[in-house]
């Protein structure tokens, strides 16, 4: 990994891993939909971020190494579950502290209240993209999905928020996207 | 390109700025306005993921942890560390850390013992918890996998064999469903249950009306590449399912509309 400023290296990364640690808690509570679960996904994520450090040889790689860490922890999470069921009600209700922090617009807290209750398939390459900044490419890397599928998720992503959050454009609303 | 494609590629990318999308959005004012709209839905998402998450404070003591922490620099000794200079994150706190010694090893062994008691009763009361709805939302994908053909439909099936099914299980179904395309009255923990495929407009969506299986509240499964919802209905519930990731809500919706009214 290359550093840009002077100082101990090993401090400046640490430094650099702590700054994105609010980004990253973000994006695993969006990915796991649970405070906790968040938490320690982060914490994890940090610890072997740490460990791997040679594996960063650019600095400004070091968000989007983050965010892939944290989503193959919450994958590894999740592959020891045979059948994962969600109580979507319960699951809202539970994280209302979290969706309503530092926000009161109404429209905004339906926002992410819809947002919590899309399928993981349409979630998690919305999250990358708008919280995470990936690419297409890059999200149909990481995901493993061909880019025209991941054009698909996201289009179909947006569509159901449009349609949870009741925003209806004028036109002929492309409904039967593939 | 026409105002399929580019519709598509801006709901997937509001921000696209690729030539031949700009130059149809030149000549097509509907799609700059659908543009504009999804630009400003974007805006919205953005600002709906922005939670603003403070991390929590880790004491001493906790479950996952237990080491010092909001230390103002690197800590010293990370098991996978380099030597003193290959120090984690000043709050990263260790995951599993080394006994302390003398009494505090004791006193560790003790809480660890205890915790695991604990943990070994969470479990159980979750798994005991979680087992009916998980169960059935198994059986019901185990149910379908064992009809593949059911999938394979596209031409509607006649009313009178719907109704047939429906009376062989006892259900009453109003109007309102997507056509059904596969009908059959299948054996399912003991009572025969209607099993529809219907043709929405995303595609096939298998229909479980399970008048003897009832939860507590909407379930939505993924298993073996099946999406699902269990819903719960007056009497019973009911199970939707899909092959590809797809919305379920308005199915699910009609189905029990079709149930009420049927009622």
């Amino acid at each position: 990994m290359t550093e840009s400023g002077g100082g101990d290296p090993a401090e400046a990364l640490a430094r650099q891993l702590e700054s994105f640690r609010p980004d990253l808690l973000r994006f695993a509570f969006w990915l796991a939909r649970d405070r906790s679960i968040a938490e320690d996904l982060v914490q994890e994520t940090m610890l072997r971020a740490w460990r791997s450090r040679t594996e960063l040889r650019d600095a400004a790689a070091a968000r989007p190494w983050l965010f892939t860490i944290v989503r193959r922890e919450h994958a590894r999470l999740h592959e020891r579950k045979r059948l994962p069921l969600v109580d979507l009600d319960d699951m809202v209700a539970r994280q209302e502290p979290e969706l309503t922090s530092g926000e009161e617009d109404p429209q905004i807290l339906d926002l992410r209240r819809a947002i919590l209750t899309l399928p993981d398939e349409y979630r998690e390459p919305l999250v990358l993209q708008v919280l995470g900044g990936f690419s297409t490419a890059e999200i149909a890397a990481e995901l493993g999905l061909s880019v025209s599928a991941v054009l698909t998720r996201l289009f179909r992503a947006r569509n159901r928020l449009r349609d949870l959050y009741g925003q209806v454009p004028t036109g002929t609303a492309a409904e039967d996207a593939p | 390109m026409n105002c399929e494609t580019a519709r598509e590629l801006i709901g997937a990318d509001p921000d696209n700025r690729s030539p031949e999308l700009l130059e149809h959005l030149r000549s097509c004012p509907e799609c700059q306005v659908f543009r504009e709209q999804m630009l400003a839905l974007n805006a919205q998402i953005r600002r709906a993921l922005d939670l603003k998450l403070q991390p929590r404070s880790r004491g001493t003591g906790q479950a996952s942890g237990g080491g010092p922490v909001g230390a103002t620099g690197p800590v010293p000794g990370d098991a996978g560390g380099a030597g003193p200079s290959a120090a984690p994150p000043s709050n990263v706190t260790p995951l599993r850390r080394k006994p302390a010694p003398g009494g505090g090893l004791l006193r560790s062994r003790w809480m660890a013992l205890a915790a695991s008691v604990a943990g070994a009763l969470f479990v159980g009361v979750t798994l005991w918890l979680g087992r009916p709805s998980e169960s059935l939302a198994h059986d019901v994908v185990v149910h379908v996998e064992g009809e593949p053909d059911s999938w394979s439909r596209t031409q509607p099936v006649a009313s009178e064999d719907v109704a047939a099914v429906l009376r062989k299980s006892g259900v009453k179904l109003g109007a309102g469903m997507d056509p059904v395309v596969y009908a059959s009255s299948c054996m399912f923990r003991g009572h025969y249950v209607p099993h529809f495929v219907v043709m929405t407009k995303a595609g096939p969506v298998t229909v479980m009306i399970l008048a003897n299986e009832r939860i507590g509240s909407t379930k939505q499964f993924h298993s073996d590449g099946y999406s699902g919802l269990l819903v719960p209905v007056k009497a019973g519930s009911v199970a939707v399912l899909s092959r590809s990731p797809m919305q379920l809500d308005q199915p699910a919706r009609d189905v029990v509309q079709a149930l009420q009214s049927g009622s």
